[in-house]
């Protein structure tokens, strides 16, 4: 069990695990379900059965979470760099208003700062990337701190003087960022379900629910922590790009 | 390969317009990024030299003829944009190929200032024209 736990990395660790668990932890705070019901009385009688359940589970929830974040956030990447390069295209459809509406109140963060040298770090580590991987047009179907993480492992095949602690840097600083995002989108679905719950109190026993300040709690906890990812996001990207300029990957 | 690639500079209405064109198999060789890159640049450079002009034109356009798109030619644009961009210029990208618009946006190269995505060749001088100066 501890090799197997060892084997998993950082960002394994705090990207996925660990929003697993909160996520498992508020599912089960609110459905109030017993384990020993969920596992049968002959797993639920082994401590190390249920360690390695819970832990599948948590792996499996936070993967979920993982994908959920990066697709939300590219989703909202896409429509915010749309926006700001065509501002004449706002004008859409009802339909898809809403949606962007909803993105963002998932998903919605700051982009960094530093516009030029942002964009100039994405070109680059997309043409690296396709370079040496031989693929095409990866950047139409990668979030952005894939197409991050993805340079961050190539990046190793070139000779880089001093690069392990640099990566090694970046690598925790992407942790972090995975961290951050999954448990800001845990605490938006908890918001989203308790403002739901709490409306059918509201209309069935016409008097404010509990869950109201539930809701406001993680409702406002959430964007809180996608700024902070933002700042890791910036952070990671200085770190990458102070590897070296294109020129010295090409 | 590399004869296959087509880069053209002229003037129109005061406004520098390059056009370039490549085989779809073009993005795939290695170097192509860096080969665009500077035939475009030099186009450029070219195109101001011989207009004989004191400052350099506010806007210039880049015309792609060709169907595919790749992470050279986003380079290649980028590295243009650069040297405009440099001197306060603005570049307006033509006919970039629809089918890959959606990389060009998620690199963030749309959201540039002075970087405009446009469709047909006149509708971008009627716009460019706005930018240059009238001749006294």
């Amino acid at each position: 069990m501890d090799k197997v736990v060892a084997r998993l990395s950082t960002i394994e660790i705090l990207g996925v695990l660990a929003p697993g668990f909160v996520a498992l932890i508020a599912l089960h705070a609110w459905l109030r379900f017993d384990l020993t019901d969920v596992l049968g009385p002959s797993v639920s009688g082994n401590s190390l059965a249920v360690t390695v359940t819970v832990l599948i589970a948590a792996y499996a929830v936070g993967s979920l979470l993982l994908e959920w974040v990066n697709a939300g956030t590219r989703y909202f990447m896409r429509v915010q760099l749309e926006q700001l390069g065509r501002p004449e295209r706002l004008g859409t459809s009802a339909r898809r208003r809403v949606l962007d509406a909803g993105v963002w109140l998932m998903h919605g963060m700051p982009l960094p700062r530093m516009r030029f040298s942002f964009v100039r770090a994405q070109v680059m580590m997309s043409e690296f990337n396709e370079s040496v991987s031989h693929t095409f047009e990866s950047s139409r179907f990668s979030s952005p701190w894939q197409r991050l993480d993805m340079f961050r492992k190539l990046v190793s095949r070139v000779s880089v003087p001093n690069a392990s602690t640099v990566l090694t840097a970046v690598a925790d600083a992407h942790a972090r960022l995975l961290f951050m995002l999954s448990l800001s989108l845990t605490l938006a679905l908890i918001a989203v379900v308790g403002a739901l719950l709490s409306a059918v109190t509201i209309v069935r026993c016409h008097q404010l629910s509990p869950l109201l300040l539930l809701v406001c709690a993680s409702g406002l906890g959430s964007y809180p922590l996608r700024l902070v990812a933002a700042r890791y996001w910036e952070q990671e990207i200085i770190l990458v790009c102070s590897l070296g300029e294109w020129r010295t990957f090409g | 390969m590399i004869e296959q690639l087509q880069i053209k500079g002229e003037w129109r209405d005061g406004v520098p317009i390059l056009e370039i064109d490549y085989l779809p198999a073009q993005m795939f060789q290695p170097r192509t990024s860096q080969l665009l890159s500077e035939k475009l640049i030099s186009q450029y450079r070219s195109l101001l030299a011989e207009s004989g002009l004191d400052v350099p034109p506010p806007a210039c356009v880049l015309v792609i003829k060709a169907t595919t798109a790749g992470s050279p030619l986003v380079r290649a644009i980028f590295a243009v944009y650069e040297v405009i961009h440099a001197d306060s210029g603005t570049l307006f990208c033509v006919n970039y190929p629809v089918a890959y618009l959606e990389s060009l946006t998620s690199l963030g190269l749309t959201a540039l200032p002075g970087f405009k995505l446009m469709n047909t060749l006149d509708e971008t001088l009627e716009e460019a024209r706005k930018l240059v100066p009238p001749i006294a």
